[in-house]
């Protein structure tokens, strides 16, 4: 199955800090084994070519290491911090001429809460399990419309041209769909 | 400040995922920088697309990766040097050029941008003097703005600094600066020809053709 033994949101978050604040090597290497192989098989799924796929996942997981300072465990959880990394070097890979850093992550983080630090944590840790619950919930049509929202370019109009679905119908039922997410994540709080 | 107009749920899901056109992705950022429940909503998307990646299945990487990434853990990072956005524009746009303006009736003025990545939609900045009403117009593609300063008004309300339309292809508006300023905009819209296209339109009912 797709989901090994795999190590949980609060122990990532402690694999991130120690590279952040001890440069722990092992720790990498473990935060290595974890996620270099699903952003690798993201890079696949958004149509890359083998190589550049293992070239992007080689050069997320750098960047894991250059910016584990940067990581904000009160904010999003490691599997939410690595996606976001994933998706801007992808964005960059594209854009080639300018890689610029993602435009939106750092006014973001600014604004992220006050709550007590080990709370803040502990549920954003929660999220990333409850949405993962609530993924695993949903009918194959909404699991499809929300895997192809972030396997296709031009999202929205492919994949009203693949399922032969009208274009607002698709609008329409991703909003549900994330309505469903929402409120599973909401109910964490 | 709050903003009352945003960008639909839908795409700030498609900004969350990385799957929007860069002139597209510029106006959602510039108004994310003022609007602090959509970054919430792009929060909650890029979550998705973490629970998303976290179930797929593993990809195996090559062998000798992990070596070859540890190898390079203590290389310095080659940091491409800050970009600022054009004066007295919004950080998003850091990166990008702002070409000639061009006075396209009286009152009206247009300014291309350039610097995006290859992408489908074209960025522009438009200048509205206070009182001018741009004229009816379709689009030929789907179209977002983001006011930048001033505030303009149409049949859907008022939009200051930091709010955004978002225009589908049929949609019809017919905006109309309001205020003592001229309120600039910055305006993605699909298609370079389209967009021509949408100039002919915007321009028939003011030379009476």
């Amino acid at each position: 199955m797709s989901v090994p033994a795999a190590l949980s949101p609060e122990v990532l978050a402690e694999l991130i800090r120690r590279v952040a604040e001890t440069r722990d090597r092992a720790a990498f290497a473990e935060l290595f084994s974890h996620f270099a192989p699903r952003v690798k098989s993201y890079m696949l799924k958004l149509g890359a070519r083998a190589g550049e796929a293992e070239d992007l996942a080689q050069e997320a997981m750098l960047t894991v290491w250059r910016k584990a300072d940067r990581f904000d465990p009160e904010r999003a959880g490691a599997g939410t911090w690595v996606f976001t990394i994933a998706r801007n070097l992808r964005i960059d890979a594209l854009r080639r001429e300018r890689p610029v850093d993602s435009i939106d992550d750092s006014a973001a983080a600014e604004v992220a809460g006050d709550d007590p630090a080990a709370d803040a944590m502990l549920a954003a840790a929660e999220a990333e399990r409850a949405l993962r619950d609530a993924l695993a919930g949903l009918s194959a049509e909404e699991t499809k419309l929300v895997h192809m929202s972030f396997f296709e370019d031009n999202a929205h109009g492919a994949i009203s041209q693949i399922l032969g679905m009208p274009l607002g119908t698709v609008k329409s039922k991703l909003r549900r769909t994330l309505a469903r997410l929402r409120s599973a994540l909401e109910a964490t709080r | 400040m709050s903003q009352s107009h945003h960008p639909s749920e839908e795409t700030l899901l498609a900004h969350a995922a990385g799957s929007l056109d860069a002139a597209f992705r510029v106006v959602v950022a510039t108004h994310l920088a003022t609007c602090a429940a959509c970054r919430e909503t792009v929060l909650q998307a890029e979550r998705v697309g973490g629970a998303v990646m976290a179930g797929l299945e593993d990809a195996p990487m090559a062998e000798g990766a992990l070596a070859r990434v540890m190898a390079r853990l203590d290389e310095p990072e080659r940091v491409a040097p800050a970009v600022a956005a054009p004066a007295g524009l919004p950080a998003a746009l850091a990166g990008y050029e702002v070409g000639k303006w061009r006075k396209l009736v009286p009152g009206i003025a247009i300014a291309p941008v350039s610097g995006t990545a290859r992408g489908r939609a074209g960025l522009h900045l438009l200048r509205l003097e206070p009182g001018v009403r741009l004229a009816g117009h379709g689009h030929g593609g789907m179209e977002m703005t983001v006011v930048l300063e001033g505030a303009i008004e149409d049949r859907s309300g008022r939009y200051d600094a930091g709010d955004v339309a978002e225009n589908a292809e049929d949609a019809h508006h017919a905006p109309v600066a309001v205020g003592e300023r001229p309120c600039v905009c910055l305006v993605a819209l699909e298609g370079k020809l389209r967009f021509h296209h949408w100039l002919v339109r915007m321009l028939q009912p003011l030379f009476g053709v």
